[in-house]
């Protein structure tokens, strides 16, 4: 028995390879429904942003050619055809999408490739919809021997069509939920995903003396506010809270405040700012009665505030309970108090403090613990990064070898996008939403590694799935060659998923991305290759732009948008 | 009704790479020490004189040889001079904002759309600062900055503006605050905008006379002074927009925490804003003397402890000033709990009307 599993990645990379998890999951799944397949292949389906709303047919056309590839040398057909569309958002699952793969089964059917489907999604579409209507009445499609088409939906609900039968409603079981989290992440993975930690100049003041505390770093948790209530309820639920009133101090991040409040909101709870308790008689006096109040915290690392905070609560006669929730826990297992339990949203360790602040030496302003408010770099964050990784060469494979010399001196880039690439990625992500991007777009970069880790930072920040193109810096430099014309390179590339990609997107709005600028080629090049393929070039977007121009922030007048400017340009061979 | 830069200001930049040119083992050998002041070369233009000549200076050592750069640190220059310099420019705002308790910083913090318990930006000595922009429909923004003095009376209030003035080049002065109303003009929560302060606290104690002969009778002879603010102010608070101020203060008031405003406090609450004389002291005033003061100026309108002080330090440096107080008591026995957030809201409101729509700042 062989079975055919196809992860639909909408907006994703060009045939990424599954996880042996996700692979895993699919097994799982074929052998709940089938006996144990002998055989079983696993494809990532990618299908835009563009072609999932604008030309639904592209997913069951791609799925049919796949099925045929595999009954090309897989004898006979495929048992069971796995089509998982659990992680994409419910919103990009419209009507014509889903009606169109109905279409694709019953063309998969009539030309005997596979006769039993499984459709995993996000939700459970209305009964009455045309997408369930259909299905009802699939033996009218698809004529004497309809398919079986199984529904299952992330809550775990079940929904058969068998021919003779109609609509059977079944239950997967409850551990449906776990395996399917287990293959592809919880909120928590989400949580991580959108947290940054990023360099500034912080400072908090200290809840007793007043006096000031500097940071060079601070973190930073954006859009997850689902994932973030999630993580709260949880733990809520977990340490059995029976708190009848929450206080909060969430000067720096008001996603979390947003989520108590609407936590206390659902449970008819008070939910108040410590502050504000401490500045009113009259509300201390009304959380007084509650009993012992649940603290919801930015951040904790040596336990000082809470219990600065724990004493002077305990002042106005007002106690606080073991369990305390942080968006950031940084205490590293050594707080005042060992009976204070700490749930968190995500877990850091502890960072060396300074006793004298060199950025307050320099005089350098605050800059802020809410929303980001450069969106430059700082000249002190890049070059303390610059001194933290060090400096290199540019990797020679990395040289647009027809343009110009290799940088001999380079800041460590590669090791910077380790340590710091979460908040560059977030850096460049704002920069180019600031800029004005349309629903949909994607990011195009020559494939070398830097290049593709700040594209992968980007996609992190963003909020629904970016496709990215990688063009192999073997075929940039074909066309710099033919002076940037790449009819020809594209034609010879047929079948390569860069040129594959751009063709599907076709229409769509581009942004080149880079590690840095050294003269601009690159950039033009990649800019004609997106107006060449039919699509628009919409920015280009670097970490250093080493051949700014004042007077000129664009290439080809398309918009430069670097996070730092520093001018030193590539040697170019003409001007050598 | 603040604003936010895209990139720092370029003398931050500079001195940061200063800072890492100079710091041992931070370049590693020349060609990353001529790149890296290619960086500083880049920002140098958009300074002004003075802080280009000090970057330049401070950077001098950088790009000198290990064995020159000792001798010369050491035997020619003392470079924490420079700082000296570099602290003697000041930088400029349009207006400074003089608040006196903390429930008046919040309520400018606020009604300038900061959260209201943000910590400060800058600290000089025992003042710290905030620091605004208000946007103006004509005009560039505002640039503000705010401070607290954290104690009542005149003299402290004069000490926190001449500390200000020497920490920040400033073109306007503004204080904004609570104070006692009287009674028959005005309302709890109410706005007065004063042009000019009526300081009663002076006296002359004199001795009784008799047909020219000395009694044991004494007497206090009033001598109040008058501070008035320039021509150009009382201009700018003619143009004061009731209207404009009520939209304003509605909008904000909408986002504080219920618990912040008086358990009397309505939905209907609508303030007015007078304008009138504001009379300050070193008392307190809990005991009805509010009302009797309008005896001695028709036009009094609040009284407050600190506003002479401040009048006196804006004239002393010549500078424009104004003065915005809610009335958050009648200044009797009746104590009026809990008006005193909302009343000094009421106040940053109307700086903010009129600084946005009134007030127009020198020509730079």
């Amino acid at each position: 028995m062989h079975v055919a599993s196809f992860h639909i990645q909408i907006g994703a990379i060009s045939g990424l390879d599954l996880t042996p998890k996700q692979v895993c999951f699919h097994e799982l799944m074929a052998a709940k429904l089938k006996q144990r397949p002998n055989s079983h292949s696993s494809y990532g389906v990618p299908v835009s942003h563009y072609e999932a709303v604008h030309e639904p047919r592209v997913l069951p056309r791609r799925i049919v050619e796949y099925l045929r590839t595999i009954s090309t040398s897989i004898p006979g057909s495929t048992d069971l055809c796995l089509v998982d569309l659990c992680s994409t958002p419910y919103f990009l699952l419209r009507d014509p999408l889903l009606l169109e793969l109905i279409s694709g089964i019953a063309e998969a059917c009539s030309s005997g490739l596979c006769n039993e489907f499984v459709l995993l999604l996000p939700k459970m579409p209305g009964s009455q919809g045309a997408f369930r209507s259909k299905l009802r009445h699939l033996d009218e499609i698809t004529g004497n021997q309809p398919p079986v088409v199984h529904l299952i939906s992330n809550d775990g609900s079940v929904y058969a069509y068998e021919p003779g039968k109609g609509e059977v409603h079944r239950n997967i079981g409850p551990d449906y939920e776990t395996l399917r989290v287990a293959a592809y992440g919880d909120f928590q993975t989400r949580i991580e995903r959108k947290s940054v930690r990023r360099l500034g100049h912080f400072a908090t003041l200290h809840p007793r003396s007043g006096n000031l505390r500097c940071r060079h770093y601070s973190y930073f948790i954006h859009d997850c506010g689902t994932e973030m209530l999630q993580a709260f309820q949880q733990w809520w639920d977990m340490n059995d809270c029976a708190a009848r009133a929450i206080l909060y101090d969430l000067k720096c991040n008001d996603l979390m405040r947003d989520v108590v409040v609407a936590h206390a909101d659902g449970l008819d709870i008070r939910a108040e700012r410590i502050i504000d308790v401490f500045s009113s008689e009259t509300l201390a006096g009304q959380i007084r009665p509650l009993g012992p109040v649940v603290v919801v915290l930015d951040a904790i690392e040596s336990g000082e505030t809470l219990r600065y905070y724990a004493e002077d609560l305990h002042s106005l006669g007002i106690e606080i309970a073991d369990d305390v929730f942080v968006a950031v826990s940084k205490h590293g297992g050594h707080l005042p108090d060992p009976d204070v339990r700490i749930g968190a949203l995500i877990t850091r360790p502890r960072e060396p403090g300074a006793l004298t602040c060199p950025q307050c030496s320099l005089r350098l302003p605050f800059t802020g613990d809410g929303p980001e408010r450069l969106s430059r770099m700082r000249s002190y964050d890049l070059h303390y990064m610059i001194a933290d990784v060090g400096w290199t060469e540019e990797p020679k494979l990395e040289v647009p070898q027809t343009v110009g010399r290799q940088y001999q001196w380079l800041p460590n880039f590669t090791e910077m996008l380790k340590r710091y690439g979460d908040w560059i990625g977030y850096k460049l992500y704002w920069s180019l939403v600031e800029h004005g991007v349309p629903e949909a777009w994607f990011l195009i970069h020559p494939a070398e590694a830097d290049s593709s880790s700040v594209c992968q930072r980007i996609y992190d920040s963003a909020e629904d799935d970016l496709s990215i193109v990688s063009v192999p810096r073997t075929r940039i430099e074909s066309a710099q060659m033919a002076n940037n014309s790449w009819n020809d390179i594209l034609e010879s590339s047929a079948g390569e998923s860069w040129a594959d990609q751009l063709r599907d997107l076709r229409g769509t709005a581009g942004v080149v991305v880079d590690i840095f600028n050294g003269s601009g080629s690159t950039c033009k090049t990649l800019i004609e290759l997106i107006k060449q393929t039919g699509n628009q070039p919409l920015a280009y977007a670097c970490v250093v732009d080493f051949n700014p121009d004042w007077n000129m922030p664009a290439i080809d007048s398309i918009q430069k948008l670097a996070l730092y400017e520093w001018p030193v340009p590539r040697v170019l061979y003409k001007e050598s | 009704m603040s604003g936010f830069d895209r990139e720092e200001s370029k003398d931050c930049s500079c001195r940061a790479l200063v800072h890492f040119l100079s710091r041992p083992g931070q370049i590693p050998n020349d060609i990353v020490r001529s790149i890296v002041l290619r960086d500083l070369c880049w920002r140098l233009p958009h300074l002004d004189t003075l802080e280009r000549v000090l970057v330049i200076a401070e950077a001098f050592p950088c790009i000198l040889p290990e064995e020159v750069k000792d001798v010369f640190i050491k035997a020619t220059a003392n470079l924490s001079d420079f700082d000296v310099l570099r602290r003697a420019r000041k930088e400029h705002k349009d207006v400074g904002i003089v608040t006196v308790i903390g429930k008046e910083l919040q309520a400018v913090l606020t009604a300038l759309g900061r959260s209201l318990d943000a910590p400060p930006d800058e600290r000089s000595g025992e003042f710290s600062y905030w620091i605004a922009d208000i946007v103006r429909p004509a005009g560039r923004p505002l640039k503000i900055v705010v401070t607290m003095v954290a104690e009542a009376r005149n003299v402290p209030c004069a000490i926190a503006v001449e500390h200000m003035l020497s920490d920040y080049d400033i073109d306007a002065l503004v204080l904004v605050g609570i104070a006692a109303g009287p009674s028959e003009k005005v309302m709890l929560g109410d706005v007065v905008y004063a042009d000019q302060v009526y300081d009663y606290e002076e006296h002359r104690l004199e001795v009784l006379k008799w047909w020219g002969l000395t009694t044991w009778f004494r007497r206090q002879r009033p001598r109040p002074k008058y501070i008035s603010t320039r021509k150009v102010v009382k201009i700018a608070l003619e143009r004061m927009n009731e209207p404009r101020f009520t939209r304003f203060f509605d909008k904000i008031v909408k986002g504080v925490a219920h618990d912040l405003l008086p358990g009397s406090y309505g939905n209907a609450h609508s303030p007015k804003v007078h304008d009138g004389t504001i009379a300050a002291g070193e008392k307190l005033i809990a005991d009805g003397t509010a009302n009797r003061m309008r005896r001695l100026d028709e036009r009094i309108r609040a009284v407050a402890m600190e506003d002479s002080g401040f009048a006196q330090a804006a004239e002393l440096a010549k500078l424009p000033w104004c003065i915005f107080r809610g009335i958050s008591d009648y200044g009797d026995p009746r104590k009026a709990n809990g008006w005193q957030f909302v009343s000094a809201l009421g106040a940053a409101c109307a700086a903010v009307i009129f600084l946005s729509f009134s007030w127009e700042p020198p020509k730079q």
